[in-house]
Order: structure tokens, then sequence, then C-alpha cells
């Protein structure tokens, strides 16, 4: 973990039901449902999401390789999720860019993404993820995404503990 | 002739990328179209509110952008170098200058420099104007003959 985590209360503290609420957020985008996304776990600046295969994603039916596209939905989806667990408070923020590698192709089957949000600044937040499928050990993809913190909470500082 | 070489050659003869469309299922999915014009491949996302990935704004998922502008690429490479495979997409880099909101998009690329082996290919995502684009991005595609 390379960001410091001062100390004070930050989103993934919050109770139960306030991740619930997040939770409910990430599956109230009607594109991450009609992919199926799922998150498989959090914790502080850290996410991980769950693509499930469908046949629509496929993007060279020869071989059965995905679509480049399907990978960068579920990249950009975790990293915006892993962005919003670094965060101190609930607060808006905007894709600046994403970069991905393509290190080998995906193939007819789930596909799982891990990122994390390395740096944080008091407007700017870098995500990387790894990009993996079930049954290899190797990442098939990376991605480097730049994210800006928007309007509310400039000053980085978090919200009260609830009480 | 293999499938893919059919569907270039019927797009040819149909002065259309939309055959290549409907052979690759992600394009076919998404629902976007083509057609040809003196710059090459200009493709078009039809608005659709499964697409949304900021319901807010509400914007398009930046997924959804990223996507089909790869697909543009790849488009515009099988028109007009006419492989047997898909290229394989080696990185792809992707700007977001303003949010696509929820309209119809349009994009097209220009094919920077292509080789025998790799293309680096640059991508422009527009809705309204087209001198003021909602992304930009470059990508680098292995082409196998």
């Amino acid at each position: 973990m390379l960001i410091k985590r001062p100390g004070m209360p930050y989103l993934v503290d919050m109770p139960a039901e306030a991740r619930l609420v997040m939770e409910g957020f990430f599956h109230k985008i009607p594109y991450q449902e009609r992919l199926g996304l799922s998150i498989l776990g959090y914790s502080f600046a850290r996410a991980r999401v769950h693509l499930p295969f469908s046949p629509t994603l496929i993007g060279d039916p020869e071989n059965g390789f995905l679509h480049g596209g399907a990978i960068t939905s579920l990249v950009d989806s975790a990293s915006g999720l892993a962005m919003l667990l670094a965060l101190p408070s609930v607060q808006r923020i905007a894709t600046l860019d994403l970069r991905i590698d393509y290190m080998r192709p995906a193939l007819s089957r789930d596909v799982v993404c891990e990122s994390e949000c390395f740096r944080l600044t008091r407007q700017v937040g870098f995500v990387r993820s790894v990009v993996s499928q079930e049954g290899g050990d190797d990442a098939i993809a990376c991605g480097l995404g730049t994210f800006m913190r928007i309007a509310e909470d400039l000053a980085g500082r978090g919200p009260e503990r609830p009480r | 002739l293999n499938w893919l070489l059919a569907a270039i050659a019927e797009a040819h003869a149909r002065e259309s990328p939309d055959p290549l469309i409907a052979a690759i299922p992600y394009m076919a999915a998404l629902g976007m179209r083509g057609a040809v014009t003196a710059e090459g491949i200009v493709t078009r996302l039809p608005h659709d509110e499964g697409l949304i990935g900021n319901p807010f704004l509400p914007a398009l998922h930046g997924g959804v952008i990223g996507g089909f502008m790869e697909a543009t690429a790849i488009l515009q490479l099988l028109w007009s170098v006419e492989a047997g495979t898909i290229p394989k997409t080696i990185d792809f880099s992707l700007d977001y200058v303003r949010s696509a909101r929820a309209r119809d998009s349009f994009a097209a690329c220009r094919v920077v420099r292509q080789g025998q082996r790799v293309a680096n290919v640059a991508v422009e995502l527009w809705q309204e104007d087209r001198a003021s684009p909602s992304a930009v991005a470059r990508a680098h595609f292995l082409l196998a003959r």
C-alpha cells in the first residue's frame, strides 16, 4: 500500500449500511448492469471486480478472444471504484485518461480486475489495475488511469466519524 | 476465403463496414453502424440507455467510449489492410476530453503509421460538433497477415 492513510475515517470504514449504499450505486450504473459486473471484494483504495463471460463480448469469433472494449469497461469500472475507496468522503470523480496494455488475448471466460489507487493528491488520483482470467496465473492486461476529484472536499478532509 | 475475408469482400461490395460489424459479436451487440467517407470509415453509436455509465449527468460509460473507438480503429484496419485475421490490440490509450452525453456518438480514425507488423492509429469520438471531441485515443495493433 503506497498511499498514506491518515487517522481519519474513510468510506471503507463506514458502517455496513453506508457501504451497501456504495455497492448499490455500483449496481445502479446501467452499462455495468448490462455487463453483469460484480464486486468480489474491496478495501481501502482497492477493488476487485468480476466480468462474467458473454458471447456478446467476443471481438475475434475465430479464436474466441474478447474485444478490448470488454476489458476497457471492466478496468474503467474497477478503477473508478478503487479511486472512490481512496477518498475520505463521498465525492464525484471524472476519468481523465485510461491506458491499457494487452499482454495476451482474453479467452472466452470470466475476467477479473484488481485495481489500486496508489497515489491521491488534493485534486487527482492515480489508479493501476491488473486483469486476469480464471485458470491463468499471468495477467492478461494492465491498466493505468488518472481521475480528477470534482468540487466538494477539495481540501481532502474527511467527514466526522459516524456516531 | 475465410469468414473474415468474406465479410471484408461483402463490405467493399456494399461500400459499408456494416457486414463486418455484423460478423463481430462485440460490435454487433454495441449497436454501432458505419459508413465509408472520403476520409475513411466513420462509425455511429446510436444512443441507448443501457450504455450509460453516469446516471446523474447522464453520460456514456467510459468503457463504451473506449470499446466503440477501439472497434472503429479495427474496422478501419480491416477495411484498408484486408487482413485475414482480426488485428490484436497491443495497447490503447484514451483521453476523456469532455463527457459524452446521452445522445448519438460518432468516431473516425487516422492510421498514423502502418508497418508490416504494427499499425499506429489515432481515434476521435465526437457528438454534436466534430471540432469538439469528447474523447481522443491512440492505439497500437498487431497485424497478422
